[in-house]
């Protein structure tokens, strides 16, 4: 197989595994029967799946340049998904949206 | 239609099942903070989706948009966490300054929230039928 090729198949499985991973997240997502689990469903298209996606789209970009975007998006997506879920968590934690949370004891009030 | 082009239809295909499924969740969630963790879920979902537009057509037009979309996504949950959570958010001095020197608190004590004279029966009321929903 030439380079061209290659560089398709490679960045086709990032696509579609990133694809797969954000739709069985949402799945998760719907199904999950409390914040906590629904929010440790969704974390992960947040991080993971979006890096996955834009590998895919490095690996089709002919323009070198467009690399320095794509990690700019995977930075700032790593630095504000944790901020939004730690600020969710913890709100919903202090406001008292607990069910199915079955911790005997609770060390973070 | 090339193979690169099944990849980007089936890619689509999933994100937009992805996408309908956390408008599910926004449009069902019992509480705010169950909307907005599947808003930042929607949100990726559609960084995802201009990410594949972008890969089929090898053009870097879209990527500031996922620049855009990637710092301001997060503002919709900060804020929803910030002011639209319920009743102790609006005094979040007294919150973080009322538990210190407490004992801990057993599980069944956490449930009820301590204070709560502004209709916590409410809350508990939703929480119920929620669980039933999803139960059935």
């Amino acid at each position: 197989m030439t380079w061209p090729v290659v560089r398709d198949v490679v960045s086709s499985i990032f696509l579609l595994s990133g694809a797969l991973l954000a739709l069985v997240a949402t799945v998760g997502i719907v199904r999950f029967d409390n914040l906590f689990s629904r929010m440790h469903a969704a974390t992960k298209p947040q991080v993971l799946g979006v890096l996955l996606v834009l590998v895919g789209v490095a690996f089709r970009m002919r323009d070198p340049h467009a690399i320095g975007l794509i990690v700019l998006v995977g930075v700032f997506q790593l630095f504000t998904a944790p901020i939004g879920a730690h600020m969710l968590g913890r709100q919903a934690h202090r406001t008292g949206l607990r069910e199915g949370d079955d911790r005997i004891v609770d060390e973070s009030l | 239609m090339s193979a690169f082009a099944w990849v980007v239809a089936v890619t689509g295909a999933f994100l937009s099942v992805a996408a309908v499924l956390a408008a599910v969740r926004i449009a069902r969630g019992p509480s705010m903070p169950d909307r907005a963790v599947a808003l930042d879920t929607l949100v990726a979902v559609f960084i995802a989706g201009l990410g594949a537009e972008a890969a089929y057509n090898r053009h870097a037009s879209t990527l500031p948009v996922l620049v855009v979309l990637s710092l301001v996504g997060v503002v919709g949950s900060v804020s929803v966490a910030r002011y639209a959570t319920g009743r102790e958010s609006a005094a979040p001095v007294g919150e973080s300054a009322e538990p210190v020197g407490e004992p801990a608190r057993s599980a069944g004590e956490l449930a009820e929230p301590a204070g709560g004279s502004a209709e916590p029966a409410g809350e508990t009321e939703t929480a119920d039928s929620t669980s039933e929903e999803d139960r059935s």
